[in-house]
């Protein structure tokens, strides 16, 4: 089995080993990573575990002994280096539709206030996770609507877009879906609790 | 696409000339102010470069406070 000795070595250095040295092994295969510092140990596992590797450790004295397994086929591609911090990489956020205006007021306003909002999305960094639309939001994203083009093009640059598909029908709108994909209460739900942060405009 | 940048005195000119431009079948964007620009209200519309002189000689019809603005 290969060995990284990450002994003496303080973060991001065994991160970066035990990237390589991963990134070298065919799924299934082991590692060994020796590390004699509590905090390396817990960066590496956690950059383990998010990405598809399992992880045992045992502690003989001051070095940690941590068995990897790889599950998946294809190579790591995160930035390990994000890993060193106590919290790991942050999370993204999601941004949820709670209606189709931005803030309540007056219709025009907000609805206004909301195409310059969708219409800024691309240009943030980092761009969000998810775009999940519920309530009259859901009229943002079906036919007619004029923010199908913009939210198409972050859908291509890999963002989620949900849609609540008991508004859609409540609206009589489930046919008109334009943009995304239809979702239930327990993805949308899923979705809000697993993000950095949410931003509800 | 190139396009152009119709910067309004008010958010309420921003709305009219929104309201306009679809109407007339111009096809165009709330965007917020890009930056680079100081005057005007905080909303712009972005409108395609092929659409600029009927957009500009709408909101000029209509009595919009614009001016059209090229990136």
């Amino acid at each position: 089995m290969k060995t990284v000795d990450a002994r003496g070595m303080l973060c991001p250095k065994p991160l970066i080993l035990t990237k390589k040295a991963l990134n070298g092994l065919a799924p299934g295969g082991h590692l060994t990573v020796l590390i004699d510092n509590e905090t390396s140990k817990g960066n590496v596992e956690r950059f383990c575990r998010d990405n598809g590797v399992d992880v045992s450790a045992a502690q003989d004295g001051a070095v940690f002994t941590l068995t990897l397994t790889k599950r998946r086929g294809e190579a790591i591609t995160v930035d390990e280096k994000a890993y060193c911090g106590p919290d790991g990489p942050r999370k993204p956020h999601v941004i949820a539709f709670r209606g189709d205006t931005m803030g309540s007021g007056p219709e025009e306003l907000g609805a206004i206030l909301m195409k310059a909002f969708v219409n800024t999305i691309k240009e943030t960094q980092p761009l969000p996770s998810h775009l999940v639309f519920y309530n009259t939001g859901v009229r943002l994203v079906v036919e007619g609507s004029p923010l199908i083009e913009p939210l198409a093009e972050l859908e291509k640059k890999g963002i989620k877009i949900l849609a609540c598909g008991t508004c859609l029908d409540y609206f009589g709108l489930k046919a008109k879906l334009a943009v995304g994909t239809v979702s239930n209460m327990y993805s949308i739900l899923e979705t809000l609790s697993n993000a950095g942060s949410v931003i509800a405009p | 696409m190139n396009n152009v940048i119709a910067v309004f005195e008010s958010t309420h000119a921003a709305i009219e000339g929104e309201r306009a431009c679809l109407a007339a079948g111009i096809k165009c964007q709330a965007i917020p102010l890009p930056r680079e620009i100081s005057a005007g209200c905080g909303i712009a519309l972005e409108i395609p470069d092929s659409e600029a002189a009927a957009a500009e000689a709408l909101l000029h019809k209509t009595g919009i406070a614009a001016s059209i603005r090229r990136r």
